[in-house]
């Protein structure tokens, strides 16, 4: 079945290739001769404290895949509560229980974009982070996302990316 | 009593092949038919043996005596299908291959997607080599024609070089006001039949591209592999799948449509037979697709 798992990715790399995606900076295996891990950039979206930042996203599929979900976790420091500072370890439900193979590695790389800018504080990785949100401090919560963003995330990552 | 020894050869033969040892597992699963020539599993066994040995006469006399004692052997028809495929029968390989897929399907055998694969991979080598001898009349084809153009090139040539060489005798005076004037002539012919030449090329070429690999429309794929369908399913939410990755998403997952996430068990599927009508019908005119 590994075979399987091969073309379906190829297939997805080509879908990427062929319309890439402005959000989406970098999706591609990490080389050519393991297909089953893949690194992504994700673009921060504008008008929120992630603006302007570029995040690595390491990939790793099992050979299950798309029957099992990838595992998808931070390269890049990131502010989120959400997502562990530590360890880069993503909190979302489609990539655990709500996984459905008609999702792909760029969907789900989306899907984490969206979790950016929608955080859930109820079920925190990073409770700094998620305390802020709680108590209501937005102004307070903003600003430290922007400083982890500016301090991490610009200039540098992309290039780091992109070499 | 020989039953029991055949068996204790058989295991012999499965510890050799799982070390990857094909050919001592021959020969274990041989001495196991000697004992006991009623066994469909000894001869599917060495078979595989054969079969990664690529002996494949060898794969096709075992699969067939499988088959001939348990019509209903899902690896029997299989790996006849792969040997076949292997001695370019393919006529003969696809419908072994899809009757081993059909039994896969009843017996809900776990290996229905590799036979799939197998039988795609069979559908698309048949293409080329039908793809190869169609290349091959068609070069000849421009060839002869290329032929007939340059002919009638030379012909048109001669005509003018004649009554050049005619002039020359009578009025040899003018022959150099003449001269330029016919080449003139001349190039304006070679020029007409390298036209007619890169034409005829041309629309040649774009034959061939016609039928090359292109993208394959997404509505023949299959959601979760992304392969082209064989056996297209439907569920109650009018979403369709292939029926094996389907199967296996209920088995690992749950008994939801992945995509619209209603629930949607086995029994609701449906086979979509437009569908896979339209898709066999894509198949035959752009073969490269099968194993795309």
């Amino acid at each position: 079945m590994a075979e399987a798992v091969a073309r379906r990715l190829l297939k997805e790399l080509k879908d990427y290739q062929k319309e890439p995606n402005p959000d989406l900076a970098k999706l591609s295996p990490i080389s050519d001769d393991n297909i089953l891990v893949w690194n992504a950039v994700l673009r921060g979206e504008s008008d929120t404290p992630y603006e302007g930042g570029h995040w690595t996203l390491r990939i790793e599929i099992p050979k299950t895949y798309p029957i099992h979900p990838p595992k998808i976790k931070f390269l890049t420091r990131i502010c989120h509560p959400n997502i562990s500072f530590k360890t880069g370890e993503i909190c979302l439900d489609i990539l655990k229980t709500a996984w459905s193979p008609a999702w792909t590695l760029q969907s789900a790389c989306m899907a984490i974009r969206l979790l950016l800018s929608n955080p859930e504080p109820t079920s925190p990785l990073n409770c700094d982070a998620a305390n802020l949100l709680r108590c209501g401090d937005f102004m307070g919560y903003e600003s430290l996302v922007k400083m982890y963003t500016q301090l991490y995330a610009m200039d540098q990552q992309e290039n780091e990316a992109n070499s | 009593m020989s039953v029991e020894r055949a068996e204790s050869h058989k295991v012999k033969g499965n510890t050799y092949f799982s070390k990857k040892d094909y050919d001592s597992a021959t020969r274990e699963y041989s001495e196991a038919i000697n004992l006991n020539p009623r066994n469909v599993v000894y001869y599917t066994n060495r078979a595989l043996c054969y079969l990664r040995l690529k002996k494949y006469d060898n794969v096709i006399s075992d699969c067939k005596t499988a088959i001939s004692i348990d019509a209903n052997s899902v690896k029997g028809h299989y790996m006849l299908g792969q040997a076949l495929t292997e001695k370019a029968e393919f006529d003969l390989a696809i419908s072994h291959l899809q009757t081993a897929y059909d039994l896969a399907i009843k017996d809900k055998v776990t290996f229905s997607g590799e036979i799939i694969q197998a039988l795609l991979s069979a559908k698309k080598r048949k293409w080329e080599l039908e793809e190869q001898r169609l290349r091959k009349n068609e070069s000849e084809f421009l060839k002869y024609i290329k032929g007939l153009i340059n002919t009638e090139r030379e012909k048109q040539l001669q005509k003018v070089n004649q009554s050049k060489n005619s002039f020359g005798s009578t009025i040899s005076k003018l022959v150099n006001l003449h001269s330029t004037e016919i080449q003139d002539k001349l190039d304006q012919i070679n020029k007409s039949y390298d036209e007619k030449l890169s034409q005829i090329e041309q629309v040649f070429a774009q034959s061939e591209e016609n039928r090359g690999p292109k993208e394959v429309p997404d509505y023949f794929l299959d959601k979760i592999s992304f392969n082209i369908m064989y056996d297209p399913v439907i569920t109650p939410s009018g979403i369709t799948y292939e029926r094996t990755h389907l199967k296996e998403h209920f088995k690992k997952i749950g008994h939801f449509d992945p995509l619209s996430r209603l629930e949607c068990r086995e029994a609701d599927l449906y086979p979509n037979l437009a569908l896979k009508e339209a898709i066999e019908d894509y198949l035959n005119k752009n073969g490269w697709a099968a194993d795309y």
